[in-house]
């Protein structure tokens, strides 16, 4: 049994502080060619405020089969959440599994297959250019149900780069597909020099149904980037390590040139990705005792 | 291929995880020691992808590699040295370089430096793999693991000259380097007939040149094509031939698609050549920005 709105859907962070316009793409089409016959779909917003409350839930609008739709999130929003951070969910139902005055909330015993099933997440400066993902709400995210594993989170990514001009921002999104979701997450980080240097950690707490903007250019001592300087390009570049010992944690990642209107996001992968084993479990006992010396680690290191 | 095809297509839809479990077990069993994914995964050892390079005009490739076994065993010294193997359009190598990774560090490498430090090589984008070598702490510590592989997921960066950066990840696997053998295992021998529909609405006046680029991770020479098509059903194709180990860059641009209405299109790659093989997306902005993305 799968909640209407947890068919496909993609939690995506509105980053109003950063002056970045929100387009979300959708398409009626499944990515796989022959799997799911093309069909229309009816999108729909969940819109959460800067501390996580469902504010609202809107119909987006229809996509008609075989066609792709991009919708101006920013310009639905920025007038209810001015500079405010937010998160907001994007949701696509198949329009034959609707009908007038259904509960959105309803489950339903659904046997398609709609994994691979993402929204183009598309960020861009006014009069710029744009930057743009693709990922959808993995399965059962932070789903407080019975026989679920305690979910956390292990963060690995090179895509930290600094300069003059650049800046990376890296977002963490805490969604749950779970209504009553209410846990408050911890994810503690670290940047590493090319060297192997610790430069910078902190920690921060995430409310359910919200996003962090972790800001780099903000965060990191100005004379700790110029440090770790490449004179040849200007870019100081830093390896990302970061875990939550009680949520999962979606961070995207953005790399941010205003004053060139560039701007430029990717997700990041899991690290049992970064494993193929016989043993099936054995990439999760990897994570698991990795993210705990992680978190002796940096607990040893206290709030910095 | 085509027994394990026809018996998933005449699966019911709602039985397939149960059907491929047992497939898999039962697989896993009769051959041993090797992962059921491939005969190659022998041991331990690791997978290594093809990434797109490019090196024109205003754009370089940065290659910021991380040490991802520093992430996974935090309590070993996982200090390792690794290579950076560029290939040219047709799958064919152009340089080899090493180099040591430090322990919880990474490697800073420009594709242009790497190129005119090693040859007079013309091309201006092609192919190149990664190899970061398992360290001997961790080969030391995972060796009760009758098969375990490394599968190095990193994010390949472009720049411009402007100062901009962007990043892609990798999404499938080309070699198997099983640890202390030489030679490399394909991945993919052969290739498959596959079509794929990019999610992303396209509105070609947001772009001065779009790039779909296609590899062709296989070691058999494959057709792709790719069709942009606009609301009212209008299309445009182009196709190339792809040499295996081969990349292809399809090109678009307002001028490829002019009689197409612009701002309602979408894409369609056709004869993709692997299940996870899908195009990057290389997007030039008139202002002199990029970014990448996988579709």
């Amino acid at each position: 049994m799968t909640r209407l709105l947890d068919l496909i859907s993609t939690p995506v962070a509105v980053l109003n502080s950063l002056d970045l316009n929100l387009r979300i793409g959708l398409s009626s089409e499944d990515p796989m060619v022959g799997r799911n016959e093309p069909e229309s779909y009816e999108a729909f917003l969940s819109l959460y405020s800067a501390e996580g409350i469902l504010v609202k839930r809107d119909h987006l609008g229809k996509i008609e089969p075989r066609t792709r739709r991009f919708f101006d999130i920013s310009g639905m929003t920025q007038s209810t959440f001015g500079n405010l951070d937010h998160l907001c969910v994007v949701h696509r139902i198949p329009s034959r599994l609707i009908n007038d005055g259904d509960n959105l909330e309803d489950s339903i015993e659904c046997n398609e297959d709609y994994s691979l099933f993402r929204a183009t997440v598309e960020y861009s400066y006014t009069g710029g250019g744009n930057g743009s993902v693709i990922y959808d709400t993995p399965p059962n995210l932070n789903a407080t149900l019975p026989n679920i594993r305690t979910s956390n989170t292990l963060t690995l990514s090179c895509q930290t780069v600094l300069s003059d001009t650049l800046n990376t921002v890296v977002v963490l999104i805490h969604y749950s597909v779970d209504d009553s979701y209410s846990r408050i997450s911890e994810y503690s980080y670290a940047f590493y020099s090319l060297s192997g240097e610790l430069v910078f950690s902190d920690r921060v707490k995430i409310s359910p149904f919200s996003c962090k903007v972790l800001d780099l250019a903000n965060l990191i001592p100005y004379e700790l980037v110029q440090k770790h300087r490449d004179t040849a390009d200007g870019f100081t570049t830093f390896n990302l390590v970061g875990y939550s010992n009680d949520a999962v944690i979606m961070p995207v990642i953005l790399n941010v040139a205003p004053s060139l209107g560039a701007v430029s996001l990717e997700h990041t992968h899991p690290p049992v990705a970064y494993m193929i084993a016989k043993d099936a479990s054995y990439p999760r006992s990897v994570k698991s005792k990795a993210q705990q010396i992680w978190g002796n680690i940096m607990d040893g290191w206290g709030d910095r | 291929m085509y027994i394990r095809n026809l018996a998933k297509q005449l699966c019911p839809s709602s039985m397939r995880p149960v059907a491929k479990s047992l497939y898999l077990t039962s697989r896993s069993f009769l051959n041993g020691n090797h992962h059921p994914a491939h005969t190659g995964l022998k041991k331990i050892g690791t997978v290594q992808d093809l990434y797109y390079w490019v090196s024109e005009n205003n754009l370089d490739t940065l290659l910021l590699l991380q040490n991802y076994y520093s992430v996974l065993f935090p309590s070993l010294d996982t200090t390792t040295e690794g290579t950076v193997t560029v290939f040219n359009p047709d799958g064919v190598q152009i340089l080899k370089h090493q180099f040591a990774v430090p322990h919880l560090g990474g490697v800073k490498l420009r594709i242009s430096e790497l190129i005119s430090s090693y040859t007079d090589h013309l091309e201006s984008y092609g192919t190149f793999e990664v190899h970061l070598q398992v360290p001997p702490t961790v080969l030391n510590y995972v060796s009760n693991q009758k098969v375990l592989y490394f599968w190095d997921r990193f994010y390949v960066g472009y720049s411009t000259k402007l100062g901009q950066a962007c990043f892609v990840h990798g999404v499938d696997k080309t070699h198997i380097y099983q640890y202390n053998k030489h030679d490399a295992v394909d991945y993919y021998r052969f290739p498959k007939n596959l079509s794929w529909a990019p999610e992303i609405p396209i509105d070609i006046n947001d772009y001065k040149r779009l790039h779909f680029i296609m590899i062709n991770r296989t070691s058999t020479q494959v057709n792709v094509g790719l069709t942009i098509r606009d609301i009212s059903g209008k299309s445009v194709d182009i196709e190339s031939n792809i040499v295996a180990k081969g990349i292809c860059r399809f090109e678009v641009t307002p001028q490829t698609v002019t009689g197409l209405i612009p701002d309602q299109m979408t894409a369609r790659i056709v004869g993709m050549p692997t299940d996870y093989g899908r195009p990057v997306l290389f997007k030039e902005f008139h202002n002199g920005s990029i970014s990448a993305m996988h579709c």
